[in-house]
């Protein structure tokens, strides 16, 4: 799925964050938005996720190049938070069915596919663990295993090796490029190893 | 963006318990804190029904809620009519009635003294002569050295030449006007008597009891009057009816409620996994209204409980159930409003918090 940023500004209050800012950003591609803190990384993907409101212009997306362009909607956007956000009483594989249970399917399908994305993310022999017992590391590769599991065309990704070590995020690049084979992925990152590994970078600096 | 999903209630019930009652749960804690405000409630609560009885069966003693209809004007004797008289016992605030012969005379009885009052009464006011021959006095009883319901012979008639069964009062004694009295059962052909006493349930409301009895009683000749024995400064069980733990439970659902809501708001990063996985605030709210409804529910479990299982000291368990409800209710309401604020949050914000 193609995302269609138009013109878009960002206000909070006095302060802008981003001012008339456009990009049309590939689907099946990782994409990185970069710039330093405050540039409106997360915004700008809190925009398109439709959390945040701009002051003007518009997101929208769509299937392809000739297809109709639509606002996002939420089936349409998978979130992988800075931290992993996990429920720490609950087992992994609890943590990932949440991330399909909302699309109204059973609970014994939503097990199957919560499984087969823990799998995928190599973590499929800690399954049956509290997410409380899992490294940083481990945790935010539930959070890629969520939304892997969530089958969304888009794919956000705020930070997400903000807190890790060299060899987790290698594991993270790894897990990007696994996601972008079903999905648009677009990664808000200062991060010089994610940077490097992305298709494309946007910066917002220079918006 | 207007957000919608298809989460099921029963998939979200089964969230909220496994966010409730799994012990690794951040909930888990307050469900604990939950049982023991309920038990506490309800143990607070029977040990002061346990207090108002211990009150009242102290002025049971002294004469609460016994009353006598006697003439109203002095030197204008009355004739109550037995059967009506004793015929109060109907009534649902009246635990036993009857007349008392005042005048009958008195008796020298080797045990307990001489010229001691002998008191002929309805066996509906004591219903102890029904298997004895006479209930004794308290105060005389212990002046002869027996104590309260103790069964001994008395012995009779100057020479000792006769014994009778007898029972020492249990209580009662002083309301009845005869502490120093022995009481035998009235013999059937008295047909009237100038005193009817009357002994209420221990919470029946003397002063709207005794205008009920005054027209239930066949009195001839003369008005009467029905007044009580004992003149309480203050009631007891409006006391106890009005005072203020008895919003206790209201007050600790409050406290539930809001406790719920607040480790809510420190669950806020969790609560965005959900968010951040398509679960609309509408679900959310949902799914935090079951958990705050599993919590309150423990909440009022926990004291019917514990209620049940004290219900043999308990005053009035049902009364004591239905408050905690209330409380329950209240646990709900304010926890559920308090949590109102977390569904307006973005969850990209909700992700940051630690």
């Amino acid at each position: 799925m193609e995302i269609h940023v138009e013109n878009v500004s960002y206000r909070f209050g006095e302060r802008e964050v981003l001012t008339d800012f456009s990009a049309d950003i590939e689907a099946g591609r990782v994409t990185a938005l970069v710039g330093p803190s405050g540039s409106g990384k997360s915004t700008l993907l809190g925009g398109i996720a439709g959390y945040v409101k701009s002051a003007s212009g518009r997101v929208t997306v769509s299937s392809g190049p000739r297809s109709p362009r639509e606002a996002p909607r939420p089936e349409h956007i998978g979130w992988v938070p800075q931290g992993a956000n996990a429920l720490s009483g609950r087992t992994v594989l609890d943590n990932v069915a949440i991330g399909v249970l909302s699309r109204g399917i059973t609970l014994r399908e939503a097990t199957e596919i919560a499984r087969a994305a823990l799998d995928k993310v190599s973590l499929g022999d800690r399954a049956a663990s509290l997410a409380r017992e899992l490294s940083g590391g481990e945790l935010q590769r539930i959070a890629f295993a969520r939304a892997l599991a969530s089958g969304r065309p888009i794919i956000l990704a705020d930070e997400p090796t903000s807190s890790l070590d060299a060899a987790n995020t290698e594991n993270i690049v790894e897990l990007l490029y696994a996601l972008r084979s079903t999905a648009t992925v677009v990664v808000a990152t200062h991060d010089p190893a994610l940077i490097a590994a992305a298709e494309r970078c946007i910066n917002l600096r220079e918006a | 963006m207007h957000e919608t999903d298809r989460w099921s209630l029963a998939l979200l019930a089964r969230e909220a318990t496994r966010n409730v009652f799994s012990t690794a749960a951040r909930l888990f804690p307050v469900v604990l804190l939950a049982v023991l405000l309920g038990s506490a409630q309800a143990s607070l609560a029977v040990q002061q029904g346990q207090g108002l009885e211990r009150q009242i069966a102290e002025l049971r003693a002294q004469g609460r809620n016994v009353l006598a209809a006697t003439q109203a004007v002095q030197d204008s004797p009355v004739l109550i009519d037995r059967d009506s008289c004793e015929g109060l016992t109907a009534l649902s605030v009246v635990e036993r009635a009857g007349i008392q012969v005042l005048d009958a005379p008195s008796m020298d009885l080797p045990q307990l003294g001489a010229k001691v009052p002998v008191r002929p009464v309805s066996t509906t006011l004591l219903p102890e002569l029904a298997t004895h021959d006479a209930v004794v006095g308290r105060s005389i009883a212990e002046s002869a050295g027996r104590g309260p319901s103790q069964r001994f012979d008395l012995v009779t008639g100057a020479s000792g030449s006769g014994t009778v069964s007898a029972l020492v009062g249990s209580g009662d004694g002083a309301g009845l006007g005869g502490t120093g009295a022995v009481f035998v059962a009235a013999d059937r052909s008295i047909a009237t008597s100038a005193t009817c006493s009357v002994v209420l349930t221990p919470f029946a409301d003397a002063s709207a009891a005794a205008p009920v009895i005054a027209a239930a009683l066949d009195v001839q000749d003369n008005p009467v009057l029905v007044s009580t024995e004992l003149r309480e400064t203050t009631d007891v069980v409006a006391l106890f009816l009005t005072r203020i733990e008895r919003f206790l439970p209201l007050l600790l659902g409050a406290i539930g409620g809001l406790t719920v809501a607040v480790v809510g708001s420190l669950r806020s990063s969790e609560l965005a996994a959900y968010r951040l996985s398509g679960t609309s605030p509408r679900s959310l709210g949902v799914l935090l209204a079951l958990e705050q409804s599993l919590v309150a529910g423990t909440f009022v479990t926990a004291s019917a409980a514990t209620t049940l299982l004290l219900a043999g000291q308990a005053l009035a368990p049902a009364a004591s159930v239905l408050w905690t409800i209330a409380g329950g209710l209240v646990w709900l309401v304010v926890g559920n409003i308090v949590a109102l604020p977390v569904l307006r949050r973005r969850p990209s914000d909700m992700a940051k918090d630690r």
